[in-house]
């Protein structure tokens, strides 16, 4: 590895790591935290660390050579100062992610398989989705997070890291200001509104807040779900009881938006905050990144009135009001009544019967009933029983665990606990994608807190009920959101599934009865506790009650997290809530259920949200991974894309699933790159059948669904590929750029090619040489006269003849 | 007992049993490649699906449980395709030859690696055995052959081919100075009669196998002399004649009888051998196209015509082959029909009908070899194998050193392979899913004669299983994930070292050759199905 700082290991390091063990333990099943603790000290696992691990635990080499190349957080080359993740996951897909990267490794001159520059500052990492969705293009560099990332930016976001890396004076003040409430700023700090600068925003409230005097409470609340418009900053004032929205908020208007908000209570402050006003105006802040629009937002307004009216919050209830970690808070609105009622009157039994009425189906995709899940656990009697909150969101496009963990902690906290209360489970354990670790620091707190409330732990409320909460974090594996693998990975091994039955409600975590839920079906349950199951099966559709929480991404115009009824059209959702395609293209298809979902193309947007209605489409639930296509999306490309992923996420044990979908993934690369030979989408059709057929667990069983659907709904797009055309202009080897007779010799695009592939002709019409093109779409954003095309078949054999 | 049915069969089972175990119970045999004694069924290679009523897709027998009243297919269309895609995709994924090339080009069949490996440990009876199982004229064909064979060999590249000719010839030469070998065991007497019209290579290579196979043999050609072109239409500097007589004198030897200066020139002279005999083998060299043949059987100008697999003519009891059902340039290739017809015409005479006596075998094909595999290869040939060459026996040691430098380019396991023999089975499509890469053809010798080539393992688990079940350190891993999975020895550890003590059992659990010994070539029984 050429330029990468390699890492003097000797008996300070062997050490660091008996320390590490001594802390985590030395257990077999503590492989993965000791691995996780290597590799964040070190950034990658140096070998002969792992050695001493092998030598001073009871960790086999075998054991540990085979969890350490399972999961993709681990690193076993050494890696540069700073890591770059750039989000591949599907709305970032769809929105360029791709030539993010390209433009990434063109711009750090990255060696041929090399992922860190040659000066060893920068190592560049494909991720499968940093569920900032409503951002995409989306990179993160060590823990900051860029958003709406642009090949031509790509300069900009990286000197600008390096320039807040030279720059760490200021600390964050976390003190809250004022006795007396005049009113409360709430600002969201969930991962998007982080991602979109809120970070900054919050300071810079609670600077102006202090100077000025004004009696009013700074607060971090979460998500309000409005991720396309962060960051959000709200104002409620504690006298007249409304508030203002304001989104798109930038530091620099911070201070504006509280000075016209509050009134200063002393004349210093007033004359203080006129003067600033007036210097405000005079000098502008200037910035590197493009400034973007800020908005008042008039709940009135008829989008956000869409956007938030037309939604039902169960699972997200008080979005966007809470302070995420503060307990008395959520106390103050009805937190844990559902879990006293239980506690205090109702026999499991009871709780189980009510979530079985209410008809609640398990929300992390298969759709199992959950009242049947957890009276089965209950019936295992086992010695010890284990309840799991499933956190390990791994669909690239998914976002909805993150938020729930992220925002209302203590939702599904309490969810857990009533569950845990209705099986007899006497464990618990939050398993929680490492990639999320907002949501591992919010979960922590929360969990801290509920104990020192005596929420958790021994005789909760004073009731015979004892039950603690811990934490494991997922380490990188999308098949770990299937059950057995999940229990895998806590037992310290590779993920792989394994055959049901023995379902893990009889046999799950080490050999014992298992409740496992995922993080939206517990944030469900305090609701039908406090609001009965008559009222959830209301909501609805007859085999489906109740809401479903989406993010809701891609191409539209207002994407965020909601949560609407089931039984709401997709259209609905795409063009009332989401208020349409951004950007004015056409509505083309609905990607739903992530990498185990279909397309629905616009023209069956009728479908409802609903289990059943879902899966005769082709589709699925899913965790709830809602992207929106517009016409510039290939089909072809889409297919290609969750192939890719599902592939490199299988655990590789069953042939089908193993070699079957790289062999789709084949036919799908050849037909995308043009090579497609008759006969391909037969036999791509006939495999899919097969692997779906022949594979052992839900990521192989589901993995051809993207294939199936796009073939079922788009096949002559398939066949317009076969022929060397992509109609959606998406496929680098079907494609040419070319320069129209609009062209007025700006040279703007010859400035702006990465490539050199646009010669310097001022006042001239510019020519595009095809073969230096890469495609990175760079000339086409900055041409002023829209005079660049892109073509694809016969078009493209008559202007690019090769 | 409770019980289940499996393609309308009613099958007890024990509870607890898998439906594998309980159809093994009845006699139907599942195929599977991964489940094995002593280990948890690792369910990778879904070869062992059934189909359950009522349950969407396949179902893995060899660990889903039997249930009361369950209603299977296994002898399904569906079943038999789907076992027959995943047999194809783990081929897809198996990179390995079965054959040498030098065997698969070799129109004769002889196998070239196991032969050169008989020579190098001097076993002399074994390396004659082998050449005389598939060459009746080693000798002749070791002057008069144009080696194809050595066209293909995988050493081509590096330094030029094995000298194939030179080592099968020397065997002959061999052999007959120590004047054994050739006298093949006595077979019992089968009481039928089998005439063959023609004394040239394929008459020669007929008789030959049909008097090893306990047949009377006449063989009547016009000439005064046995050998055919190979003793009226070759330079006697390039094939002497004491090797052409001496080659001659072991098929006599056997008990032919040749009937010399015999023409059978007409309809009735056939009716006469037909009557006289069980079966009669034309023989008789390529016939001039303006002479058509005076005889009842179907023929075209290029010659007789036969059925493809059987060498049968149009008339009952009459077979063809060489020179008489097409221009034959090549002896080798008379010679290995000849065998052939010999093995057919045997099937005739025990079931009294036509059939297949043998079908093709399932082949596995890499391809070209890149560079570095190349390197790879040539350097486990044989001069690097830990066979003591010294002691070559009854060759002499240039004989030896030729043979050395085979690189052994077949599969240890061919014989034993599980997926070889299922792929003959389940009639796979070998090339079906040969899209994209193909793994790396590595191999690696061991001290303890251990063969490791990773390229070939299928990752079904059997040997990370056992060495679990036996708490072996360091052990086994699968690493990896996906299509880039693995089976390491952890830290880069030598492989024998890693499976220690259990190593001979997962050798032996291995159900392609990925882990093989190096003695084993011809003999071990590895796991794996009874070929069809």
């Amino acid at each position: 590895m050429s330029g990468a700082p390699t890492i003097s290991l000797g008996t300070a390091s062997t050490g660091w790591v008996d320390e590490l063990v001594k802390r985590v333990g030395a257990t077999p099943d503590k492989v993965i935290p000791i691995l996780q603790g290597i590799q964040e000290r070190f950034h990658y696992l140096p070998e002969d660390l792992l050695l001493h691990v092998c030598r001073t635990t009871d960790i086999s080499p075998a054991a540990l050579t085979g969890v350490a190349s399972f999961y993709s957080q681990f690193r076993h080359r050494p890696a540069g100062l700073h890591s770059v993740k750039v989000c591949v996951g599907t709305a970032c897909h769809v929105k360029g992610a791709g030539a993010v990267y390209d433009a990434l490794v063109r711009h750090l001159e990255c060696k041929e398989n090399e992922d860190t520059d040659p000066q060893g500052v920068f190592t560049l990492e494909k991720v499968a989705c940093l569920g900032c969705c409503t951002l995409a293009p989306v990179v993160q560099i060590d823990s900051v997070i860029y958003g709406h990332v642009s090949p031509s930016t790509v300069p900009d976001i990286l000197k600008n890291f390096l320039a807040q890396m030279n720059d760490q004076a200021s600390s964050p003040d976390t003190a809250q200001t004022g006795v007396q409430d005049s009113g409360e700023i709430r600002i969201g700090l969930g991962s998007c509104c982080v991602a979109g600068g809120s970070a900054g925003v919050y300071q810079t409230a609670l600077d102006t807040v202090k100077s000025l005097g004004i009696q009013a409470r700074v607060k971090q609340v979460g998500c309000a779900g409005m991720c396309h418009r962060t960051p959000l900053m709200e104002i409620a004032h504690a006298r007249e009881g409304v508030s203002s929205f304001y989104a798109n908020v930038t530091p620099e208007d911070v201070a504006g938006i509280i000075r016209r908000q509050f009134r200063p209570p002393s004349l210093e402050g007033r004359l203080k905050a006129w003067l600033q006003n007036r210097v405000g105006e005079l000098f502008a802040p200037d910035t590197d990144l493009p400034s973007r629009p800020r908005h008042d937002l008039d709940l009135r307004d008829k989008p956000v009135a869409d956007f938030l009216g037309k939604q039902i919050r169960i699972a997200t209830e008080h979005f966007g009001q809470l302070n995420p970690v503060d307990l008395e808070e959520y106390l103050r609105h009805d937190g844990f009544e559902a879990l006293k009622a239980c506690l205090g009157s109702l026999p499991p039994q009871e709780v189980i019967a009510r979530v079985t009425a209410a008809g609640l189906r398990g929300r992390g995709g298969a759709g199992f009933s959950t009242g049947l899940k957890w009276q089965r656990v209950r019936e295992s009697n086992g010695a010890r029983v284990y309840i799991i909150c499933n956190g390990d969101e791994g669909d690239p496009g998914a976002f909805m665990d993150r938020m729930l963990l992220e925002s209302f902690p203590y939702r599904v906290i309490e969810g857990m606990l009533i569950a845990a209360f209705a099986v007899g489970a006497s464990e618990g354990i939050f398993y929680i994608r490492a990639e999320y670790p907002l949501a591992l620091v919010r979960v922590r707190e929360a969990l801290a807190r509920c104990r020192a409330q005596g929420l958790l732990g021994q005789n909760i409320l004073g009731s015979a009920f004892s039950i603690d909460f811990d934490i494991k974090e997922g380490a990188g594996a999308f098949v770990c959101g299937e059950e057995t693998a999940l229990i895998r990975s806590i037992e310290g091994a590779r993920g792989m599934p394994r055959l049901r039955p023995p379902y893990p409600a009889q046999r799950g975590l080490w050999g014992m009865p298992t409740l496992i839920n995922n993080c939206e079906t517990f944030a469900s349950v305090p609701w039908i506790m406090r609001n009965g199951p008559v009222r959830f099966r209301a909501i609805g559709t007859q085999k489906s009650a109740g809401t479903k929480v989406f993010s809701l991404t891609g191409k539209i115009r207002h994407g965020g997290l909601i949560e609407v009824p089931m039984g709401m059209t997709l259209r609905e959702i795409v063009e009332e809530v989401g208020g349409g395609i951004a950007g004015g293209g056409a509505f083309k298809a609905v990607q739903i259920g992530g990498p185990s979902g279909g397309c629905i193309p616009a023209d069956r947007a009728e479908l409802p949200v609903d289990y059943g209605e879902l899966a005769g489409a082709g589709a699925m639930m899913g965790s709830g991974g809602l992207v929106v296509l517009d016409e510039r999306d290939c089909m072809v490309d889409i297919a290609r894309y969750f192939l890719t992923f599902t592939q490199s996420q299988s655990c590789g044990r069953c042939t089908f699933c193993r070699v079957g979908t790289r062999r789709m993934l084949d036919i799908l690369d050849r037909i995308c790159a043009g090579k497609g030979v008759a006969g391909d989408i037969e036999r791509l059709e006939e495999l899919a059948h097969n692997v779906a057929g022949g594979s052992l667990c839900g990521l192989g069983r589901t993995a051809p669904n993207p294939v199936l659907s796009t073939i079922r709904y788009f096949r002559r797009e398939y066949e317009a590929h076969l022929h060397g055309s992509c109609p959606a202009g998406k496929c680098q080897s079907l494609i040419a750029y070319t320069i129209t007779d609009e062209c007025i010799g700006c040279t703007l695009c010859a400035q702006t090619c990465p490539t050199g592939a646009i010669p310097f002709t001022p006042h001239e019409r510019h020519v595009i040489g095809d073969a230096a093109c890469v495609r990175c779409d760079m000339c086409r954003g900055v041409c002023p006269a829209k005079a660049i095309k892109i073509v694809t078949g016969t078009e493209r054999e008559r202007l690019c003849p090769h | 007992m409770p019980t289940l049915t499996i393609d309308n069969a009613v099958v007890p089972f024990e509870p607890g049993e898998t439906l594998l175990q309980a159809a093994s119970r009845v006699g139907i045999a599942i195929p599977t490649l991964c489940s094995f004694q002593g280990i948890e069924p690792p369910t990778s290679c879904y070869v062992c699906v059934v189909k359950i009523q009522g349950r969407n897709g396949m179902a893995p027998s060899c660990a889903t449980l039997a249930e009361e009243g369950m209603i299977l297919e296994s002898g399904s269309e569906e079943v038999r395709l789907y076992r027959q895609r995943a047999l194809e995709l783990l081929m897809s994924e198996h990179a390995g030859d079965c054959e040498g090339p030098c065997r698969r080009i070799c129109p004769a069949d002889l196998d070239i690696p196991v032969m050169a490996r008989h020579i190098v440990e001097g076993d002399w009876e074994a390396a004659v055995r082998t050449v005389r199982e598939r060459l009746a004229l080693p000798g002749v064909l070791g002057h008069v052959c144009p080696a194809p064979c050595q066209k293909g060999c995988v050493r081509m590249p590096v330094d030029g081919a094995v000298s194939i000719r030179e080592l099968h010839k020397g065997v002959a030469e061999a052999a007959s100075v120590s004047g054994a070998a050739t006298a093949p065991c006595a077979v019992p007497v089968s009481g039928k009669r089998v005439t063959i019209i023609g004394a040239g290579p394929a008459g020669l290579s007929s008789a030959y196998y049909l008097s090893l196979l306990g047949h009377a043999c006449t063989i009547v050609d016009e000439r005064e002399e046995p050998g055919g072109m190979l003793r009226y239409g070759i330079d006697r500097a390039v094939l002497p004649l004491p090797v052409l007589d001496r080659e001659i004198e072991v098929i006599r030897s056997l008990g032919v009888d040749f009937r010399m200066g015999c023409k059978v020139g007409d309809q009735n002279a056939l009716d006469e051998l037909t009557r006289r005999s069980d079966a009669v083998v034309f023989a008789t060299g390529t016939q001039a196209p303006d002479r058509p043949w005076p005889f009842t059987v179907k023929a075209s100008s290029k010659g007789i015509a036969v059925e493809a697999n059987t060498f049968a003519s149009s008339r009952s009891g009459v077979f063809a082959c060489g020179g008489a059902i097409a221009v034959c340039r090549m002896a080798v290739r008379a010679v290995g029909q000849g065998r052939l017809t010999a093995e057919s015409v045997h099937h005739f005479l025990t079931h009294s009908a036509v059939g297949e006596a043998w079908s093709p075998r399932f082949d596995s094909r890499l391809g070209k070899l890149v560079d570095e595999e190349l390197r790879q290869m040539s350097s486990t040939d044989l001069a690097a194998s830990h066979v003591d060459a010294s002691n070559s026996g009854p060759f002499p040691a240039s004989l030896a050193a030729a043979a050395a430098r085979c690189l052994q380019c077949d599969c240890g396991k061919k014989l034993g392979c599980a997926l070889r023999a299922y792929a003959r089975e389940y009639e796979i499509n070998r090339d079906q899913y040969r899209t994209g890469e193909r793994k790396a053809v590595t191999r690696k010798r061991y001290a303890s004669g251990l063969m490791h080539e990773p390229g070939k393992c299928i990752d079904c688990g059997r040997c990370v299983g056992i060495i679990a079940a036996e708490h072996i350190q360091p052990g086994l891993a699968f690493v990896n994930r996906g299509f880039d999975v693995a089976v390491k020895a952890p830290f880069g550890a030598d492989m024998d070292t890693a499976m220690g003590s259990s190593l001979d059992r997962c050798v032996a659990a291995c159900p392609v050759g990925a882990l093989w010994k190096e003695k084993g070539t011809n003999g071990d029984a590895p796991q794996g199905p009874k070929s069809a």
